[in-house]
């Protein structure tokens, strides 16, 4: 039901098709991480700064070429008071990227430390630069 | 000093207008991991302003900043005069000998300075980096707490 409604408000029709799967939020308080992608020889690795969450609540899933960051981030201010001045939201956070073939999804790993998520991708070997030798002959 | 108060001053603005258009463009295609914008890194000569939010209570104010990537020996909280300041810089970590394909966490330094809303207990301030989220937390003065009056009913 949520999933209609963000598809109908972001395309300002009723069709289901026309987002892209980024776009199925779950909650309604649902904010972009910023991201800073970076490629080596052997990887890529996604830094996405998602303050506010802990190891356990992030899940990251690759799935038909796609991979997905979710992150819970619990409410903080309902014990404190009143909220007086609010400059940024509170809530989980929520990316996602086109990730082609060249990704070994089995060996995707990630660390989480003072707000900041690191994921690794390591690349297919199909993908790697392959040094040719060439022979003397 | 006293021009820049609670109001988010201008390169904040700057920063949530990149956002939204971010997200806006987000939101008509899935983006792949390299982006299409510029990948400089335009404010990394300036400073910063990180959002603030103040939360009250009756006895207490909570002023909290997100600051991923920021430890507590990078970071300086100071109160002076009714002003509470927030500094410091983090260290944006980039893998050896890596080609940057997408560039959208902010800058390294940060600076914010704010005007407190009514005396704080100056011994009394605390301050706590918890995944990233900055927590001061500052005992109001006697004075200035907030009292509930019983009106009477004639």
């Amino acid at each position: 039901m949520i999933n209609q409604h963000t598809n109908t408000t972001c395309c300002g029709t009723n069709t289901t098709d026309c987002c892209s799967e980024t776009d199925t939020v779950k909650r309604t308080q649902n904010y972009r991480a910023p991201v800073d992608v970076y490629e080596t020889e052997t990887e890529f690795r996604v830094i996405a700064d998602m303050p506010g969450t802990c190891s356990d609540c992030i899940e990251i899933s690759v799935e038909d070429n796609m991979l997905t960051i979710d992150a819970e981030v619990a409410s903080r201010y309902d014990t404190l008071g009143t909220t007086r001045h609010q400059e940024y939201g509170v809530g989980d956070f929520h990316r996602s990227f086109r990730i082609g073939d060249g990704i070994n999804a089995d060996a995707i790993a990630a660390t989480y430390s003072d707000g900041v998520l690191s994921v690794s991708l390591p690349k297919a070997e199909v993908i790697k630069p392959r040094k040719i030798d060439i022979k003397t002959v | 000093m006293n021009t820049r108060t609670i109001l988010a001053p201008a390169t904040h603005a700057m920063d949530s207008l990149r956002h939204e258009i971010d997200r806006a463009f987000d939101r008509m295609s899935t983006p792949s991991l390299a982006s299409t914008w510029p990948t400089t890194r335009i404010l990394d000569a300036i400073r910063s302003n990180p959002a603030v939010n103040m939360i009250e209570s009756d006895n207490t104010l909570f002023f909290e900043a997100e600051l991923p990537g920021v430890t507590a020996t990078d970071l300086t909280v100071t109160v002076a005069e009714n002003m509470l300041t927030i500094s410091g810089c983090r260290t944006i970590e980039t893998p050896e000998e890596a080609t940057s394909l997408r560039r959208e966490r902010s800058t390294k330094q940060f600076e914010r300075i704010m005007r407190l809303p009514s005396s704080v207990d100056v011994d009394g301030i605390d301050a706590t980096l918890t995944d990233g989220v900055l927590t001061v937390t500052l005992p109001k003065l006697e004075g200035t707490r907030t009292r509930r009056i019983v009106v009477r009913d004639n």
